[in-house]
């Protein structure tokens, strides 16, 4: 897991942003993060959640706990309708990484805002907002798809059905 | 189920106690953890950095790139000492009329890396430098590329320091125009909806705008604005730009002026913290 993490948060990172989706970043973490609220318990969930927030905002700007709190609601909500859907299912991931991409910059804006540490313009906060419904959209899948496979690479998959068994 | 009820109130009183930390603690707890993902930072840039070379080696074969590093801080060195000359030749001028005496003081720099581009949160115009208090590098220092301004060092750990680019509409200097002396306020832009954002703007911001400058004074487009030392961050005589379009402020008090910045901020790989 913080193989994962450290390793998402390089690459949100390292990737540019792009202006005309308003600066808005590839969500990486945050896609690591649903990746656990859909596939594992709820212990890893929020572990998981927690530390990709906090990542995110030790390698911010945000104030300490904005994204910790955002990601543990969003990990929290996902993990909380997991049983009501398909969890495999690649329309799934869109439309769960887009709008708690969307929802949780959203979140950030008023928190920010609210702190006097962003200066922009309603029009700019729309276009974020569309460009991380449409970069969650496309990131979550990816990172669910690398997540999947090198859990089966280092075994865990097979160890939590093994552990399942178990009474 | 009573399991699962533990977990949330250890992770609900973890997140209350992270956002209500006292500021001196949560410093304390960024700056840690990011000295000890520097070295993270530090392989993803070298990585990246090595691909650049590589894909530049293959289009322009010859050149290696330490010498280019070398070349860039001689460059760099020799035009900041042309400029200290050209400013102290205009002054020297001035105090020989006013019969005065001033000190000039030479600016001491040192050499940095850009380990991060871009800011992992997207709401900043930031990037993270390989040097920090370990260095001398302090909170609130100018940042100078070859060309120009880039900004201004904020939360700087041990090991790194973050500069906030000019081009962050949190970014304010005081500056004036080379030509003729007028004073005013520089502040970044950020990402305008309105001028024209295209795929060329990967990295590239929109330009910033001087704002506050008299009505009564004479600004042209391509005019030199440079940093006027009154603000106390940046020392007097940085370039930051040419103004490309002057307009009336919206209550016909001030005129602003937009300004292209000199400093290639897509491009940044080398800068210089100059040291107060």
């Amino acid at each position: 897991m913080m193989f994962m993490l450290i390793g998402g948060a390089m690459i949100q990172t390292a990737i540019p942003s792009v202006g005309w989706l308003g600066d808005a970043k590839l969500p990486v973490l945050l896609a690591v993060a649903l990746y656990y609220a859909l596939t594992r318990n709820f212990a890893l969930t929020m572990s998981a959640a927690f530390f990709a927030g906090f990542l995110h905002d030790v390698l911010s700007l945000m104030p300490l706990g904005h994204s910790v709190f955002c990601f543990c609601v969003a990990a929290w909500l996902t993990g909380y309708f997991k049983n009501l859907v398909l969890t495999d299912s690649l329309f799934t991931t869109i439309i769960f990484g887009g709008i708690a991409n969307a929802v949780i910059t959203l979140s950030f804006c008023l928190m920010l805002f609210q702190d006097g540490a962003i200066v922009c313009s309603l029009g700019w906060i729309a276009l974020k907002t569309v460009g991380a419904l449409v970069l969650g959209m496309v990131c979550t899948p990816v990172v669910f798809s690398l997540a999947g496979r090198l859990d089966k690479l280092v075994g865990n998959v097979e160890l939590e059905q093994s552990l399942d068994g178990v009474e | 189920m009573r399991e699962k009820k533990y977990f949330i109130v250890i992770f609900l009183v973890a997140v209350i106690i992270l956002l209500n930390l006292p500021p001196v603690a949560e410093w304390r707890v960024k700056a840690f953890s990011r000295d000890n993902l520097s070295p993270f930072q530090n392989m993803t840039s070298s990585i990246s950095v090595k691909w650049n070379s590589f894909i530049s080696y293959m289009k322009n074969p010859g050149r290696s790139g330490e010498e280019k590093k070398n070349l860039i801080e001689e460059v760099t060195v020799l035009r900041e000492r042309v400029r200290s000359l050209e400013a102290a030749e205009r002054e020297n001028k001035e105090l020989r009329k006013q019969l005065g005496f001033m000190n000039t003081t030479k600016r001491k720099m040192i050499l940095c890396e850009v380990i991060a581009r871009d800011e992992i949160s997207g709401w900043w115009q930031m990037v993270t430098l390989n040097k920090g208090m370990e260095d001398g590098i302090a909170d609130g220092m100018a940042v100078i590329s070859i060309n120009g301004v880039v900004g201004k060092t904020i939360q700087v750990s041990k090991r790194t320091s973050d500069v906030l680019l000019v081009t962050d509409p949190n970014c304010k200097a005081a500056c004036k125009f080379s030509r003729t002396g007028v004073f005013g306020v520089m502040r970044g832009g950020g990402v305008s909806v309105k001028s024209g954002t295209g795929m060329e703007m990967l990295y590239a911001p929109a330009p910033f705008r001087m704002d506050y400058v008299s009505k009564e004074d004479d600004v042209w487009v391509h005019d030199e604005v440079v940093t006027s030392g009154l603000g106390g961050t940046f020392p007097e005589g940085l370039m930051i730009g040419h103004v490309s379009r002057v307009d009336m402020d919206s209550s016909g008090l001030y005129q602003r002026a937009e300004v292209v910045p000199a400093a290639n901020l897509a491009q940044l790989r080398y800068v210089f913290v100059v040291l107060k």
